[in-house]
């Protein structure tokens, strides 16, 4: 029984550690969009240039 | 796949490091579809799988990144050009804010559902509109319409190699090494290209695509550099075929396909052989390609020299056989060729193949 809490405690920490991880990453990362209109509304609204980049995934 | 390191480094460029500095303080987008984007607006050459434009809410077109050559899709990928390229882009802006840029002409737009081929082919049957099909099925349209000139749209973005220019592309336009008609020219290691024909060039990607613009008629062309800060102009002769690059990778649809590499003969090697001096296109197979047993294309052999194409022996812009061919043959097309092997004149047919996408 107590194993079994141990294990469950540490399950919680990881996911916990790993959600922190995640965000704490995303914070630290561009932000990018994937929509062409939206680029250019955010454009207007926010007044900064573009950078555009054209991926061909075949 | 070409350029994907690179794209990971961008996309996960961290915002402390110089770089996402930079791009924090841009819009930034990753497109993967084609299919409702303005083609027309950003035109480049289509087999770049990886392309990138710094523009304005206005839609204009501050500058280019990015652009390949035959040797490899990442010759001119390069993070250090990059950023270089970023803060170049900010600046461009600040200034057309302040209204020192002018609004420039949008160009006419064209969007993939107006070029039939890429609706039957993609569109209708909602697979990807690749960029590369978008190049090749507009030049299919060109042939079909007889306003296709091979010069200029299968032979995009020549070299600029030819004209002895290899920069040091970290640095962007900077060149590192100067040969050939631009050292003749008077350019020099060191030199920054500022602009070409008039037109200011940022990044190789402008470069070239400016580069490709020079029409195929042309003898020279004007840049002018940076010199230690001083501006310095010069006129550059373009060499013969200036144009010609390596299309192996292009994989287009109109170009004839003949699974064989020539050397033009010398003028003493055609008087030798009794051969047409003056424009004569009579060349040494140097390379048989193994898809012409496979496709039963031809019999030629290596040290074959081929003379003539359906008669003809000379042409005012092809020096090859194989660029004759190229040229002035269309794709599928089944030519008989003129032959000397080993001393003895014979003919041979050589049927060219047509590049299929399987779509």
């Amino acid at each position: 029984m107590r194993k079994t809490a141990i294990s469950f405690l540490f399950a919680l920490v990881c996911l916990f550690l790993a959600g922190a991880g995640r965000f704490l990453a995303q914070d630290n990362e561009i932000r990018w969009l994937d929509n062409y209109r939206e680029t250019i509304e955010e454009a207007k609204r926010t007044q900064k240039p573009v950078f555009l980049e054209f991926r061909c995934e075949p | 796949m070409a350029g994907r390191a690179f794209d990971a480094q961008v996309v996960l460029s961290p915002t402390d490091s110089p770089r996402g500095k930079l791009l924090s303080q841009y819009v930034c987008t990753r497109i993967t579809r084609m299919d409702n984007i303005d083609v027309g607006l950003f035109d480049r050459d289509w087999n770049n799988t990886l392309y990138y434009f710094v523009m304005n809410a206005d839609e204009q077109i501050y500058l280019r990144y990015g652009g390949r050559d035959a040797r490899s899709p990442d010759s001119y990928l390069n993070l250090a050009s990059l950023e270089l390229a970023l803060a170049k882009g900010l600046e461009l802006h600040n200034q057309y804010q302040r209204g020192e840029i002018k609004r420039a002409d949008r160009p006419k737009p064209l969007f993939p559902r107006e070029i039939p081929l890429l609706v039957e082919r993609t569109i209708s049957r909602n697979v990807c509109v690749e960029c590369h099909l978008i190049g090749d099925y507009l030049n299919v349209h060109r042939e079909q319409d007889g306003t296709l000139d091979k010069l200029t749209h299968m032979y995009r973005s020549p070299d600029i190699r030819t004209l002895g220019i290899e920069l040091d592309v970290p640095k962007g336009l900077v060149l590192n090494e100067v040969r050939g008609s631009a050292a003749a020219a008077g350019m020099k290691p060191g030199d920054r290209i500022t602009s070409i024909n008039g037109t200011s060039v940022w990044t190789f990607g402008d470069l070239q695509y400016q580069y490709d613009k020079v029409n195929r008629n042309a003898d020279r062309i004007q840049m002018a550099v940076d010199r230690a800060g001083t501006l310095v102009d010069f006129a550059i002769a373009l060499p013969e075929r200036w144009w010609w690059t390596d299309l192996t990778f292009r994989q287009w649809t109109i170009e004839p396909r003949v699974y064989f590499d020539s050397v033009a003969l010398t003028d003493q090697e055609k008087r030798d052989q009794r051969l047409a001096e003056q424009g004569g296109f009579a060349s040494r197979v140097k390379r048989v390609d193994m898809f012409a047993e496979m496709t039963k294309s031809h019999e030629l052999r290596v040290g074959d020299i081929v003379f003539g194409v359906d008669g003809v022996q000379k042409d005012e812009i092809a020096n090859t056989a194989e660029l004759f061919i190229k040229l002035r043959k269309t794709a599928g097309e089944t030519v008989t060729l003129d032959v000397i092997r080993e001393g003895k004149r014979m003919q041979m047919k050589l049927k060219t193949y047509k590049m299929s996408f399987r779509k």
